[in-house]
């Protein structure tokens, strides 16, 4: 982001801290379609990832009179939706939701039947996006604003608080456990709703599927 | 041949972070297997993959609903808390709106104004409710959110005359309380977050049966009659557990369900769709002849407001929206 830019997040989240009411909302608009893109990725669900960037919004509103200006302002934003988001993440993973959307995807994966999807994204969207759920919210996250977004790893530190390193250690983990879970994807062109799966839904089951230990053949773990 | 590479060192080696020697080993060793050069371009689409997953646009409405919230946490830092009144608050309210609303002209350049049309991709609207967004009613100064939770039918007066889901629907409309008339049983207090702070709200049960021609209509009607506007006019100086009658109290302790509603579930399921905004009325009634659970919010008194219906899994975690429209002004 641009010097300029980055001194005016800086002005508006002081505008915001010292009372004036409107300039958060502002930095909101500058910043929201970035948020959203992080948040609808790290929680997939439109409805979840409204929830947690609004709350993600209001609980930097409220921290604004403690930015001290160590990050920019967009990356201390980023990282507050983030958080927000993987918090989610985790509170469904210590309680499954029956029915959850992510569960159905799963269980559309191992059946070999086209996901059913109102807002018709891509199989292939879809697949990865399952693929992606069965990584632990860590590597997700990395892989999330490194892969997907395109984020720098020093960015990516920065929003998740952490070394490069880290970054990069969660960033290798993670592709290499996708691997065997998206090989069917590269085998060929996407699947169109009602294709047979390129697999055979009998030949390898959805736990050894996502099963995370055994990917790299000679994996030395 | 020296061993195969493990996916993980190989995803390292792309990354450019083992030592040089390593590389270097690595880097001959592909050259001449087959099976890790595969794996290698495997991790190549791996990452290809990730960057090609669409994501739905941010939703329409999105964007009013939080610079409402926003607009709400703002208002409650201009007064102070101990002196304020439902007068203070739409002041307060109204002062931030003014600039929020002004700043759309002011976006980005490139990036699209705030479209004043009903979202997408979320559950259709009913046609006959308005489509303004939050962000219309922001220049009001205040929004008011009806949140009808899809819960198991729930009859007159809590679990002892509570029916199976099955049986309840049709019958309990011939009790006691039809739509209100006579007072209706009242829950457990449900804290939800206001302003910062826990505050509370006490559902109520009818046998309402809220229809989407008449959704708006049915809402107002059921506000005017039993939203705490009134009594929560200072929300924020209300204590949180004041004015709790459970209809199923459990001495020392609130009832476990409201009607046949898990009360954990609703306190959720009331904290994730009010979204910060103040509870005036929770509800428990039907929708379409199914079981739902009712909530209003506003910001202010007298404000347009918005109207959901969500389904019976509405919880902290999942908001199971099943309707969503926009309430004309109380007046």
């Amino acid at each position: 982001m641009p010097a300029d830019a980055d001194t005016r997040d800086a002005e508006l989240v002081r505008q915001a801290a010292a009372g004036d009411p409107d300039a958060f909302g502002q930095l909101f608009l500058r910043h929201r379609d970035r948020l959203w893109a992080v948040a609808i990725r790290t929680l997939s669900d439109p409805e979840e990832a409204a929830d947690a960037l609004q709350d993600a919004m209001i609980s930097a509103f409220r921290r604004a009179g403690s930015f001290r200006g160590d990050s920019a302002v967009t990356t201390w934003l980023h990282r507050i939706v983030i958080n927000a988001c993987l918090d989610r993440l985790r509170r469904k993973a210590a309680r499954p939701m029956a029915g959850g959307t992510d569960e159905r995807t799963l269980d559309h994966l191992a059946l070999g039947q086209a996901t059913p999807d109102p807002s018709s994204v891509s199989d292939t969207s879809i697949d990865v996006k399952a693929a992606l759920r069965t990584l632990p919210p860590d590597q997700q996250a990395a892989l999330i604003l490194v892969d997907m977004l395109g984020y720098s790893v020093a960015d990516a530190a920065g929003i998740l608080g952490v070394s490069e390193g880290t970054v990069k250690s969660r960033c290798a983990r993670g592709r290499a456990r996708l691997v065997p879970r998206l090989a069917h994807l590269r085998q060929g062109s996407p699947r169109r709703p009602g294709d047979a799966r390129p697999r055979a839904p009998g030949n390898r089951s959805i736990t050894e599927d996502v099963q995370p230990a055994r990917e790299g053949g000679d994996d030395p773990r | 041949m020296r061993p195969h590479v493990g996916a993980e060192v190989l995803a390292r080696f792309r990354q450019g972070d083992l030592s040089q020697s390593r590389r270097a080993r690595i880097s001959a060793h592909l050259a001449r297997c087959a099976r890790c050069s595969s794996l290698n371009e495997d991790l190549a689409g791996v990452t290809t993959l990730l960057a090609s997953v669409t994501a739905p646009p941010m939703p329409d409405h999105l964007t009013g609903r939080i610079q409402t919230a926003l607009a709400t946490e703002a208002a409650r830092r201009a007064v102070p808390p101990a002196s304020e009144t439902a007068a203070g608050r739409s002041a307060g309210a109204a002062d931030s709106a003014g600039p929020a609303t002004a700043d759309r002209a002011e976006l980005p350049p490139g990036r699209p104004a705030p479209r004043e049309r009903p979202e997408r991709g979320w559950r259709p609207r009913l046609p006959a409710l308005s489509p303004r967004v939050a962000l219309g009613g922001l220049a009001a100064a205040a929004a008011v959110v009806l949140v009808a939770v899809g819960v198991y039918q729930v009859s007159n007066q809590g679990a002892s005359s509570s029916r199976s889901p099955g049986s309840a629907a049709a019958p309990a409309a011939g009790k006691a309380q039809r739509n209100g008339i006579l007072a209706p049983a009242r829950g457990p207090a449900l804290e939800y977050r206001h302003g910062g702070r826990q505050v509370s709200i006490t559902p109520i049960t009818t046998d309402t049966d809220f229809t989407p021609g008449k959704l708006s209509s049915q809402v107002a009607a059921q506000v005017a009659r039993y939203g705490s506007r009134s009594t929560q006019s200072g929300p924020m100086s209300t204590p949180a557990t004041s004015g709790t009658r459970s209809n199923a109290a459990v001495p020392g302790g609130r009832a476990s369900t409201f009607g046949k509603v898990p009360v954990a579930a609703l306190e959720g399921c009331v904290n994730r769709i009010a979204a910060g905004e103040l509870v005036v009325l929770v509800e428990v009634a039907r929708y379409q002849g199914s079981p739902a659970t009712i909530i209003v919010t506003e910001l202010s008194a007298g404000s347009p407001g918005q109207a959901w219906v969500v389904g019976s899994a509405c919880s902290a975690s999942v908001s199971d929206v099943l309707q969503h429209a926009e309430l004309s002004p109380a007046g």
